[in-house]
């Protein structure tokens, strides 16, 4: 028996214990996952509610005056396109406005989807029955408003 | 247009002249080059189909379908026509017709009016608006899936109401669609449609 017949015992060898590992990972994952639950294992590893933070840099072309309303206006219309509902797990703010830029930086905290939402919410807000607010362009989401500060205070 | 136009008789044509005079205004004070392109939206039924084709050469037509018939005779067609989906011709473009579309050797153009499914949104709480945009999402996607183009227009009443390509761009994002196919979608295919009409 020379080295290299050795080496591929060695080697198959592994490769089934591999195998099996995975198999028996497979089967028995669930049961695994049952006890590590009964001892309270996901209490500390798991993290249940993830809560993220976005700006969004909105620009807003506006038709009439008024611009000086209208950061009031904004959020009044996000919370109510937003409801109840998802206000509890959403959080809007506006961080910073410019209106002689027609620029302003808004902050998302939240879930995940709240960001989709609240953009979504930035879109079609101009567009309710008898509004005659600004029509609002988010133009980028960044993760840190650092990010945003170029395009903020260029007019 | 302008300078193939005058403006009284765009006025005519049913422009309003006060939005036309700021589009002129816009246009002599940027240096951008843009290309008007004149439109005709159609609601036809099966028998009033042939209006569909009239006049393209200077409009480029898009129709309505009212019932399936027409929507059928409208995705056989052959000139350069765009067929307009709203919440209510919705129903009348499903996956049959698609596939019609598809086989079809002249590329075929779908055309969203995103407008009257985001005012459906905000402005009529009643109606069944997850129903209507989980049919639009679908149609896109089968309509992507077999190489039909998918226009989305930002065609709306009044400059208040106006809807811009990032507004386009967000709802699409939402709708769960991938950069690669909203940019499909809002650069390449418009390009195209106006490329063919031109040709014709």
């Amino acid at each position: 028996m020379n080295s290299t017949t050795v080496a591929y015992l060695a080697l198959t060898l592994s490769l089934i214990s591999i195998v099996l590992t995975v198999i028996m990972n497979a089967k028995f994952y669930r049961y695994t996952k049952v006890l590590l639950d009964e001892i309270g294992f996901h209490i500390v590893l798991h993290k249940k509610y993830r809560r993220i933070k976005r700006y969004v840099l909105v620009k807003f072309v506006c038709l009439d005056s008024g611009f000086e309303t209208l950061s009031e206006h904004v959020k009044q219309s996000i919370d109510k396109l937003l409801g109840p509902i998802l206000r509890y797990r959403c959080n809007v703010d506006i961080v910073s406005y410019r209106p002689e830029k027609k620029r302003a930086i808004i902050r998302v905290r939240g879930e995940a989807i709240c960001v989709i939402y609240t953009l979504l919410a930035l879109t079609i807000g101009h567009l309710e029955k008898d509004s005659d607010s600004c029509i609002a362009i988010p133009i980028r989401t960044s993760g840190l408003i650092s990010r945003l500060k170029y395009r903020y205070l260029k007019s | 247009m302008i300078k193939h136009l005058e403006i009284d008789s765009a006025i005519i044509f049913g422009f309003n002249s006060e939005l036309l005079k700021k589009c002129i205004d816009t246009l002599n004070s940027t240096r951008v080059t843009i290309a008007i392109v004149p439109r005709a939206i159609h609601q036809v039924s099966e028998d009033t189909i042939d209006t569909c084709l009239k006049k393209s050469r200077y409009l480029l037509n898009g129709c309505i379908p009212s019932d399936t018939v027409s929507a059928r005779r409208l995705a056989k067609l052959g000139t350069t026509v765009t067929i307009v989906l709203t919440p209510n011709s919705l129903k009348f473009i499903d996956e049959s017709q698609i596939n019609v579309m598809a086989q079809t050797p002249t590329p075929r153009y779908i055309e969203i009016h995103l407008y009257q499914f985001l005012t459906h949104l905000i402005n009529h709480p009643n109606i069944d608006v997850e129903k209507e945009f989980y049919y639009l999402g679908t149609v896109i996607e089968k309509a992507l899936k077999n190489d039909v183009a998918v226009i989305p227009s930002a065609s709306s009443p009044n400059v208040r109401k106006a809807i811009l390509v990032n507004h386009i761009d967000l709802v699409l994002y939402s709708m769960g669609f991938s950069r690669r196919e909203r940019r499909l979608m809002l650069e390449l295919y418009p390009m195209d449609l106006i490329q063919r009409w031109l040709k014709t």
